[in-house]
């Protein structure tokens, strides 16, 4: 693709001389955008590779989120389908990532809705979900506090906890996050601080009784 | 600044988010005080066992499961944008059609010196309509197709 995307046109700090990380993070932001384009257009050379890239990232995503493995499945596979119907009217405005990470956030949310009107949770489900265990006491170790993890960001309110893994774990900007969130940059900001403070109360709590 | 404050201001201060004057205060403030010095490691321990986590994986099986229904979906969708085509091509050939029938029949009726332009606009419209139909249904606007 040939043309420059409309938002490195426009706008400050945008130099000739780029960076190499910014100039890799452009590619693929291209390639995003350009694979997006094929598969409005029925390609399925473009859904395999769109899976092969972000499948693990929103399946992380969504299992934070929600504290459960097969509930990620289902959002996954959900977002992916979504992906897929909006395709043709796809219009790259921002990053994917972001567009991407928004069908996500909001499907974990009606799912958080429901799971609590069943008041179920399964964090039991993310045993064995890894798939290259090495040293199985480390595993241990590392699934022990995945768990802790989301217990705690269960506590949170849903937007405080994702604000928080949007920008702790996918290490978006408070805009992005506003973005996603569809809130303001002061109220981005605000959930993750708010929630990051309520973890050091739950996380750090545990950890001075250990 | 009173404990209260800098407590508030402990996650901005562990992200390095503080604007330089109130990091320093932040700073002087904890060089003399104990307890939120201990609050600044709890945050920091709260930040080092969120990155500590593991991230979790799909099995290579969910991923199949996946692209299985994700294919099957894509198929299915395609079908449907293929007969939806095809009915208006129905429809196009048939308006086309009905036009022409009419003007030949017009024809039989009216002097040939006013029917044979008539007829020429006629199906000058009909072109650039059916022309302007077909490129609506196939939709997508014609861009570059270089593979960045
Ligand atoms: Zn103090």
């Amino acid at each position: 693709m040939s043309a420059v995307p409309q938002q490195w046109v426009a706008g400050w700090g945008a130099s000739a001389v780029r960076e190499p990380a910014a100039a890799r993070a452009d590619a693929e932001a291209q390639r995003d955008d350009w694979l997006m384009q094929q598969l409005g257009r029925g390609a399925p050379h473009a859904l395999d590779e769109l899976v092969r890239r972000y499948h693990q990232r929103v399946f992380a995503f969504a299992a934070r989120l929600l504290g459960s493995v097969e509930a990620a499945e289902d959002v996954t596979q959900e977002t992916f389908l979504r992906v897929l119907e909006r395709a043709p009217r796809y219009a790259p405005k921002g990053k994917f990532a972001v567009w991407l990470l928004t069908i996500a956030a909001n499907l974990c949310k009606d799912y958080r809705k429901q799971q609590r009107r069943r008041a179920e949770t399964s964090l039991d489900a993310l045993e064995g979900t890894e798939a290259d265990v090495v040293d199985v006491e480390e595993e241990a170790a590392r699934r022990l506090l995945f768990r802790r993890v989301c217990e705690a960001g269960a506590q949170l309110s849903h937007e405080h906890w994702t604000a928080v893994v949007l920008k702790h774990y996918e290490g978006f900007g408070y805009d992005d996050i506003a973005r996603v969130m569809g809130c303001s940059v002061g109220t981005a900001k605000s959930r993750v601080h708010y929630g990051l403070k309520r973890l050091r109360e739950l996380l750090g709590a545990e950890d001075e009784m250990q | 600044m009173k404990c209260n404050k800098i407590s508030n201001h402990l996650v901005a201060y562990a992200l390095d988010e503080l604007p330089p004057r109130e990091r320093q205060r932040t700073q002087e403030h904890l060089a003399a005080c104990a307890s939120c010095r201990a609050r600044l490691h709890a945050q920091e321990r709260t930040l080092a066992a969120l990155s500590h986590a593991p991230a979790p994986t799909p099995t290579p099986e969910m991923q199949r499961d996946l692209l299985r229904r994700l294919h099957q979906r894509q198929a299915e969708i395609l079908e449907a944008r293929r007969r939806k085509q095809e009915r208006w091509e129905t429809v196009l050939f048939g308006v086309t059609a009905a036009g022409v029938s009419s003007a030949v029949t017009f024809a039989g009726f009216t002097h040939v010196r006013v029917l044979l332009p008539l007829l020429v606009v006629l199906f000058l419209l009909g072109g650039v309509t059916g022309g302007l139909l077909l490129a609506m249904l196939a939709g997508r606007p014609r861009r570059s197709e270089g593979e960045p």
